[in-house]
């Protein structure tokens, strides 16, 4: 679960790396161009509008002026007969101060607000004009004098257009800036997910092959990607060409083991019987005791050449991928008991599984056989503890039923032998591996079939050193949970194998 | 125990030496080296048990298991060396009452020919009185080795018999597969519990009235069986 997680937080925050650096760009984009443009729009209306303004102003001060017949310094009474404030206003300026002798300042001291620049422009018969804030709307005042002595007329025209239409823009501006966005965020996404796909596809096809299926592939084409797909591919099926290359000399190496075992046995058969009757023939016919020595040593050398023969065929079918046993409700106490009485009748059995338990026999007597036999053959006639219980499967450990945690069968064999040192404790399940111990009986294959065995049920085979001296040989068994197949006449035959 | 074996080999040292070895352990032996001279042994000389390989020129075992089992309840022990299982299921649904697998140990083959044996002797000459035994229609004599039915009697081999015996003898009560073996064909130690699944089914099979629904006869799931009480 955790790689899980692990794997998409890395997956995720690489596309959301991706998306958000493209749009970190899109957006970028239309702010920049989007305040350009409306300072571009801003900078140009107003121009317009300073330009018409200058326009009217210069139309006013002469055609407009001559044609009412203004005086020059003329009288408030004068302008209001000319009539040319209304005629100018009715052209379009918001509002038109005259300044004359009679009123210099101008109403609300629109004059002093003034830029002094502007306003001695005006005084040298130049047009002059200025934005001004006139209580609190930003106006434009072009102002000009008629020459050759006045009056000094200054149009005062009104922004408010020119925020407006600003506004508009911002708001369209702003519209299509976030509509791009959302078109480029989206486009991110589509390109993200386009790129990682084939990352994804890759990782997966390498998991798949890490499992064990050697036949993943990828796809293809004349893209990075595609000649990553080929690259891939080439290794892929270099790697299974090799595999299957060793797979199959292992196949042959192992045939030839089971082969030649199985070939012989007819002959061993023979030769183990005919031996195993020599001494009691030859104590009948009164030999010597040098020749019963003897046949005592062919007797006991012709068992263990079976014992190791019988081991070596075993190891072929461990070694072999075909399936394992069929499960059985297996009577754990009655088989114990009865396999120490074959074996160790001195060892102390303490067997606390009361009913029967779901496993394949034929392991679980090659496991418990194989550590009665290491334990005789190392304790030497010291005490020997043969335990067996049922716990808990613990979920953590190792794959479960779909039917949830059920319980693992352990098997503990405690001897009071020379035990082994620590450092070679993971040794003593290598094939051939033979201890110290006083007595000879094993070839070594018996711990190493009993581990093989363990591992195929699903549980393991361990060795600690055991407290006060001695080892315990600790194998764990999971129980198959259902009980399909309980019943013995649907019980399928075992597909390999003998039955001992 | 002064019996008579009849003994189907065909490897000649294989035969040499069980032969000597039964010899040893009392028995009186006939060795033959192919199927036909087996049956032909066997119709002659009417052993008290036969050693069967299941490998034999001339005939092979299988087929002689079959001609000894159409004559009679004959324990046969059969020798077998395949690594498949089929011949083992095979023999023993013929009706074979054990089978010992090569290489065996002599000492092992002559334990499991004096068991065969007693079993038969113990099926014929008991001289208890036992009580007679029912399961469903079935009325069970373990003395007389009878069963008897609404259609007259059953006819039941030692070993299906004895298994019949054991279960209605203690009706609901459960038997592991491995209690039944030792119960009912005195294993001493560990055996193949399909010679008990087997028996089982052939047993059914002449008792139920429909095996494949066994009703007299149950399978206890993740037990064993018992005998319906």
């Amino acid at each position: 679960m955790t790689r899980a997680t692990g794997r998409w937080a890395w997956s995720g925050s690489f596309r959301v790396r991706l998306t958000a650096t493209l749009m970190a760009v899109v957006a970028l984009t239309a702010i920049v161009v989007g305040t350009t443009s409306v300072l571009l729009v801003e900078s140009s209306l107003r121009r317009t509008l300073v330009a018409d303004s200058l326009d009217d102003a210069r139309f006013a001060l002469t055609t407009l002026a001559d044609a009412v017949g203004l005086p020059s310094s003329p009288t408030p009474a004068d302008l209001d007969d000319s009539g040319l404030v209304d005629r100018i206003l009715a052209r379009g300026a918001d509002d038109v101060v005259v300044v004359s002798n009679a009123t210099p300042a101008g109403p609300e001291g629109l004059v002093a607000q003034l830029d002094p620049a502007v306003v001695a422009l005006v005084a040298d018969g130049e047009l002059g004009w200025q934005f001004l804030d006139r209580g609190g709307r930003e106006v434009l005042v072009v102002g000009g004098r008629r020459p050759p002595g006045g009056p000094d007329l200054y149009l005062v025209t009104a922004t408010d257009e020119v925020a407006a239409t600003t506004t508009a823009v911002v708001r369209t501006t702003v519209a299509v800036a976030v509509a791009v966005a959302l078109v480029g965020l989206l486009a991110a996404w589509w390109l993200a997910r386009g790129i990682l796909r084939p990352v994804g596809q890759a990782s997966a096809a390498a998991r798949r092959m890490a499992a064990g299926d050697l036949d993943a592939r990828l796809p293809t084409g004349d893209d990075e990607v595609g000649r990553l797909g080929l690259a891939f591919n080439a290794m892929a099926a270099s790697l299974a060409a090799t595999i299957s290359t060793l797979t199959a000399a292992d196949e042959s190496q192992r045939r030839f083991v089971a082969d030649s075992s199985h070939e012989l046995r007819t002959p061993l058969t023979g030769l183990v019987s005919a031996a195993g009757l020599l001494p009691d023939r030859l104590a009948r016919t009164g030999a010597d005791d040098d020749t019963r020595g003897l046949a005592d040593i062919v007797d006991r050398e012709a068992r263990n050449l079976r014992d190791l023969v019988e081991d070596l065929l075993e190891m072929s079918r461990l070694d072999a991928p075909a399936g394992g046993d069929a499960a059985t409700d297996l009577d754990v106490s009655h088989l114990v008991r009865a396999l120490v009485r074959q074996r160790l009748p001195t060892a102390a059995v303490d067997v606390e599984v009361h009913r029967p338990v779901r496993l394949a026999a034929h392991p679980v007597e090659r496991i418990v056989g194989n550590l009665v036999d290491n334990a005789r053959i190392h304790a030497d006639g010291r005490e020997v503890v043969v335990t067996a219980r049922l716990l808990e499967r613990d979920p953590g450990a190792g794959p479960v039923d779909d039917d949830g945690p059920g319980e693992v069968l352990e098997m503990v064999v405690a001897d009071r032998g020379p035990g082994i040192v620590s450092a070679d404790l993971d040794r003593v399940f290598d094939r051939f591996a033979t201890g110290a111990g006083p007595g000879r009986g094993g070839a070594g294959l018996g711990l190493a079939i009993a581990r093989d065995h363990a591992r195929r049920l699903g549980g393991d085979l361990t060795a600690s050193p055991r407290d006060g001296g001695g080892l315990v040989v600790r194998a764990t068994m999971p129980v198959a949970r259902s009980l399909h197949g309980g019943d013995g006449v649907e019980t399928p035959p075992r597909e390999d194998g003998d039955i001992r | 125990m002064d019996a008579h074996i009849l003994l189907a080999q065909d490897d000649r040292s294989i035969r040499e030496v069980t032969r000597l070895g039964l010899t040893d352990a009392g028995f009186t032996v006939e060795a033959v080296g192919d199927g036909l001279r087996a049956l032909d042994a066997f119709r002659a000389h009417r052993p008290d048990l036969v050693l069967l390989d299941v490998m034999l020129p001339g005939q092979d075992g299988l087929e002689v298991l079959r001609a000894i089992r159409a004559d009679g309840a004959t324990p046969v022990v059969m020798l077998t060396a395949r690594t498949g299982a089929t011949d083992v299921v095979l023999g023993l649904e013929l009706g074979a009452d054990d089978y010992v697998a090569k290489p065996f140990d002599m000492a092992v083959l002559v334990a499991r020919v004096r068991a065969s044996l007693r079993r038969a002797r113990n099926d014929l000459g008991h001289d208890d009185d036992r009580p007679t035994l029912t399961l469903g229609p079935w009325e069970i004599d373990p003395d007389g080795h009878r069963v008897t039915g609404p259609d007259g009697d059953l006819h039941l081999t030692p070993t299906e018999f004895r298994l019949l015996v054991a279960l209605a003898g203690a009706p609901g009560r459960v038997f592991t597969r491995e209690v039944l073996l030792a119960q009912v064909w005195d294993y001493p130690d560990v055996g193949d519990t399909r010679l008990v699944d087997v028996a089982i089914q052939r047993l059914r099979a002449k008792v139920e009235a429909d095996p494949s629904d066994p009703a007299l006869v149950e399978t206890v799931r993740g037990f064993g069986y018992r005998a319906r009480s």
